[in-house]
């Protein structure tokens, strides 16, 4: 029923995408009972690399294909040659970052018989389309979602009304903080950086940083409280990230199952940390710049993979350098990291949301840069609503769990005039469809 | 049952179930419609969250040229970078041997119209006999438009694409009139190196207080705050035009305490302009320079002065179009200069077409209420008196553009924008003026809804202003419907010449 649920949800989309995902579906599949069986060890190579070369394949087939043929032209011009190619007409492949890493890393982890090869197509099937999480992750790893199917399904009322209690943050996330933020102070001044004083386009970075965050976390926890509903775990995706000191730590609590994707299937077959230190922090370059062309196809987002690559670089060189006895910053002093951390990571958006265009992106900077003008214009109820927002992701930790404990323990009555207050809160504020996740167009 | 194996779902039934009950509850009751979770006509709640990147969601009934429905090449390809060819150089006092339809207009070069221009007393009929001449590359042919706007180009963006497309195809002579000092913290200008040095006191015609109520051509003028005090022309050093400039041209205001105007070309020797006078005048300064790049330093040596702006011109045959931005102005600000002297102003620079496209802060002051009489007579005004300065010029009036703002919950186009095109329909019919409906060629009722939404997005997130994008792709329109005009002049099946 769930498979039914997935695809259904997809057809109603695009029909082609629908198609795509089954093919890919039936042959990682087939592919993956190919590879348990399989002894000789050419041969499970041979099938690895077909699987990595169909799934790594469509990736760059949807995502990255017009951005070569553009590459391949600006060469063709440098060396003097009349060859422009044309782009290829190809419909949006919503969640294909999202969903090509997750079936590689079921081959993956099969190939390294991690896991066995699940039998059961229906279960597999599930685990791919499984339309929660499928379009904006998190990337969820089979040797964790496909234990799941085993245990018989049982939604106890606690965990019914956690459920609704994410499902409910994440619509109140993206709907009352990250869509309100983004129209009425952000998203003008990326669209048209130059009509802004450089205040304002300063504040609009800094804004994009919890509109993204609540934006992408906010989906997370819907598809988190959804799949509680069936009785599926995900992981979480991000763990109060604007709380880290320094760009390793971030992406330790930022969007971590992609993270921990490419540690695991990047970063340590590289070789990791084990050869020595110029051959780690290449490695480390390698996985950040891999990492920003994940995100999208284009200049800017090269230049985002580098920005933060040279900043866990950097990052992992002082710590070197510090040695491994090293302190907790406390006080004003972790204060100080974190608004660096959290301004080192706010001066890559207009790197990261420009649509990959270098003009743009260099004209926010020149904006930014120029320091004229101080005149901010914005609903003055932006500001509380930005306020609000950061105060709560500096609040202890245990305080959010304590309230979601709380929330999930309340009777029934009690839950459902809550749900009524949020929905009606949210259909009045918002306009009159919220706008798109922005972690899908990945 | 399910509640017994599974007592979470009975949680989950109620409150969906709770849910459900007041979706009902919002339609039944009237005085509770801003809280309907779907309005009809609208995507249903919360559907494109999942589906929507990038959004093809439409607000309303689809016109035949709906913007969002182009892929994005050729969305942008409307904006008419120039790539039409430059016209076969003839040497000046010669001219081109045969009929109109060696002028002509090929079909292809304003494919993509959505909207004709709307003349039907000749009225554009001295511009494109000015635009004739350019093509037949009559010496000091310039055919000069005068664009008058509000914030909706505040950043010269439709004007720029106008300008580098009538250049690229009719020739390029300067990028015009450029105020001595941004009026407004968001005014830019393209196509030109502009910079100050200090600060200058800048008067607006839409905030008044100027001495004497002169405003100058463009609506604002400068005098010093600064001790130190400058502003920099120069031709671009980037895009497609703009790169040359033959001749500076200083408008600037002589009264009896005026001091004296520091001028120098391209970093050489000083000249001192003296703007002391017995009498208030405008006057105006040339200066010549070889056709090239260069970049002229006006500059306060000493007292005070009263500077308008500078036009950047080159003596080729070819177009200029100024960009005039009152950013924030009502259409009868306008009437704030004083007639005289903006008459004078007008006369001096010499449009051949004056564009008006004003009225979209009125068409968005939802706090006032919209009289159509008093706006048609202001705007009538308006241009009644601006033609006094040169009646010959031919005459555009531009409506607003599409608008929306949020009503329970669903955006939609502002209900008086219709009244306001009709509106500027009239007036241009009753001053004799050509007449574009920007609302009808961006797409009409519900068309900022769906430029919001495209990608690349064309309307910001106010609903009310264009980006770059729209911007280009509004400016080719207007472009395109020019050159239909003219071309329908040249054919003889528009109206007579």
């Amino acid at each position: 029923m769930l498979l039914v649920a997935s695809y259904a949800f997809y057809l109603s989309w695009n029909a082609a995408f629908t198609i795509l995902l089954l093919a890919t579906t039936l042959l990682d599949y087939a592919l993956a009972l190919q590879l348990g069986k399989a002894t000789q060890r050419w041969k499970r190579r041979l099938l690895l690399a077909i699987s990595l070369s169909c799934n790594l394949g469509l990736l760059v087939l949807f995502k990255y294909a017009n951005f070569l043929i553009d590459v391949t032209g600006s060469v063709f011009d440098l060396v003097g040659v009349p060859f422009q190619p044309s782009h290829l007409d190809l419909f949006v492949l919503i969640g294909v970052s999202f969903h090509t890493f997750q079936t590689l890393s079921y081959t993956i982890d099969v190939y390294r018989k991690e896991i066995q090869p699940v039998r059961s197509w229906l279960d597999f099937a599930t685990y791919v389309a499984f339309f929660p999480q499928l379009v904006a992750g998190p990337i969820v790893r089979a040797k964790d979602f496909l234990p799941q199917f085993e245990r018989t399904p049982r939604l106890d009322a606690t965990r019914a009304g956690e459920a609704l209690f994410y499902i409910l943050r994440g619509l109140g996330k993206k709907i009352l903080i990250a869509d309100y933020i983004g129209r009425n102070l952000v998203q003008r001044v990326f669209d048209d950086p130059a009509t802004f004083s450089s205040a304002h386009v300063w504040i609009a970075v800094y804004a994009f940083t919890w509109q993204l965050y609540c934006d992408f976390s906010g989906y997370t926890d819907i598809a988190r409280g959804s799949a509680m509903l069936f009785d599926f775990d995900l992981p979480d995706n991000f763990q109060r990230p604007m709380t880290a000191t320094g760009p390793i730590e971030h992406w330790r609590r930022w969007h971590m199952s992609l993270s921990s994707w490419f540690r695991d299937y990047v970063y340590i077959p590289l070789g990791g940390s084990r050869t020595g230190p110029v051959r780690t922090y290449a490695n480390v370059f390698i996985v950040f710049l891999l990492m920003g062309i994940w995100h999208g196809a284009g200049w800017p987002f090269v230049c985002f993979g580098v920005w933060h690559a040279l900043g866990v670089v950097a990052n992992r060189a002082y710590r070197d350098v510090r040695g491994r006895k090293r302190t907790e910053p406390l006080g004003w002093r972790k204060a100080g990291l974190v608004f660096l951390q959290v301004s080192f990571w706010s001066l890559s958006w207009p790197m990261f949301w420009t649509q990959g265009q270098t003009d743009r992106m260099l004209e926010m900077y020149g904006r930014m840069f120029a320091f004229e003008g101080s005149e901010v214009v914005a609903p003055p109820l932006v500001w509380p609503v930005l306020l609000g927002v950061v105060i709560m992701h500096y609040t202890p930790a245990r305080w959010m769990d304590e309230l979601r404990a709380f929330a999930a323990r309340r009777p029934v009555a009690v839950q459902a005039a809550f749900a009524i207050a949020a929905a009606a809160l949210m259909t009045y504020v918002s306009s009159d469809t919220p706008a798109p996740f922005a972690y899908i167009q990945f | 049952m399910v509640g017994n194996e599974h007592p979470g779902m009975k949680r989950v039934l109620v409150v969906a179930f709770a849910l459900a009950l007041y979706a009902v509850t919002t339609y039944l009751i009237p005085g509770l419609h801003s809280l309907r979770p779907w309005v009809p006509g609208t995507s249903l709640p919360f559907s494109e969250i999942s589906f929507a990147w990038p959004s093809r969601h439409h607000a309303g009934p689809m016109p035949a040229d709906d913007a969002s429905e182009r892929s994005d090449d050729e969305l942008l390809a409307l904006a008419p970078l120039p790539r039409a060819p430059a016209p076969a150089s003839t040497p000046p006092g010669q001219h081109p041997v045969g009929p109109n339809a060696a002028l002509r207009i090929p079909p292809e070069a304003y494919a993509g119209m959505t909207r004709p221009i709307e003349s039907p007393d000749d009225a554009l009929s001295f511009f494109h006999r000015r635009l004739r001449a350019v093509a037949m590359r009559e010496p000091g042919a310039i055919a000069r438009i005068a664009l008058y706007s509000v914030s909706t180009n505040g950043a010269d963006r439709v004007s720029s694409t106008v300008r580098q497309a009538l250049q690229a195809r009719f020739g390029d002579s300067g990028k015009g009139w450029v105020p001595i000092a941004p009026g407004w913290q968001w005014q830019q200008h393209l196509d030109v190196r502009w910079s100050q040095e200090g600060r200058w006191r800048t008067f607006v015609v839409n905030r008044g207080g100027a001495p004497s109520n002169r405003y100058g051509f463009g609506g604002v003028v400068a005098s010093r705050r600064t001790l130190r005090v400058a502003s920099l022309f120069g031709t671009a050093t980037r895009g497609p035009v703009g790169a040359h400039v033959g001749l500076f041209r200083l408008f600037y205001q002589a009264f009896p305490e005026g001091g004296n105007v520091a001028l120098s070309v391209d970093g050489g020797t000083e000249a001192r302009l003296p703007t002391q006078s017995a009498t208030l005048e405008d006057r105006v300064h040339d200066i010549h320079v070889t056709d090239g790049a260069h970049e002229l330093r006006v500059g306060l040596s000493d007292g005070d002065a009263r500077l308008y702006g500078v036009v950047m011109e080159r003596e080729n045959p070819g177009v200029v179009v100024d960009g005039l931005m009152l950013i924030g102005a009502f259409t009868r600000v306008l009437l704030n200069n004083d007639a005289q002297h903006w008459q004078g102003q007008i006369a001096q620079r010499q449009p051949d077409l004056l564009v008006f496209w004003l009225g979209d802060n009125e068409s968005v002051a939802d706090s006032m209420g919209f009289d159509p009489t008093r706006f048609r007579n202001d705007y009538g005004e308006v241009i009644r008196r601006a033609r006094q300065g040169r009646p010959e010029a031919s005459c555009l009036v531009m409506s607003v553009l599409d608008s929306a703002v949020s009503e329970d919950g669903v955006f939609r186009s502002r209900r008086r924008i219709p009244r306001v095109v009709a509106a500027q329909r009239q007036v241009a019919q009753d001053q004799h003026c050509a007449f574009f409906d920007s609302f009808a060629a961006m797409g009409g009722p519900g068309a900022i809804v769906r430029w919001v939404r495209s990608s690349p997005r064309l309307a910001s997130g106010d609903y009310q202003h264009l980006t770059e994008a729209g911007s280009r792709v509004l400016g080719a329109l207007l472009y395109k419907a020019l050159l239909k005009s003219y071309d329908d002049w040249l054919d003889g099946s528009g109206p007579s010449r």
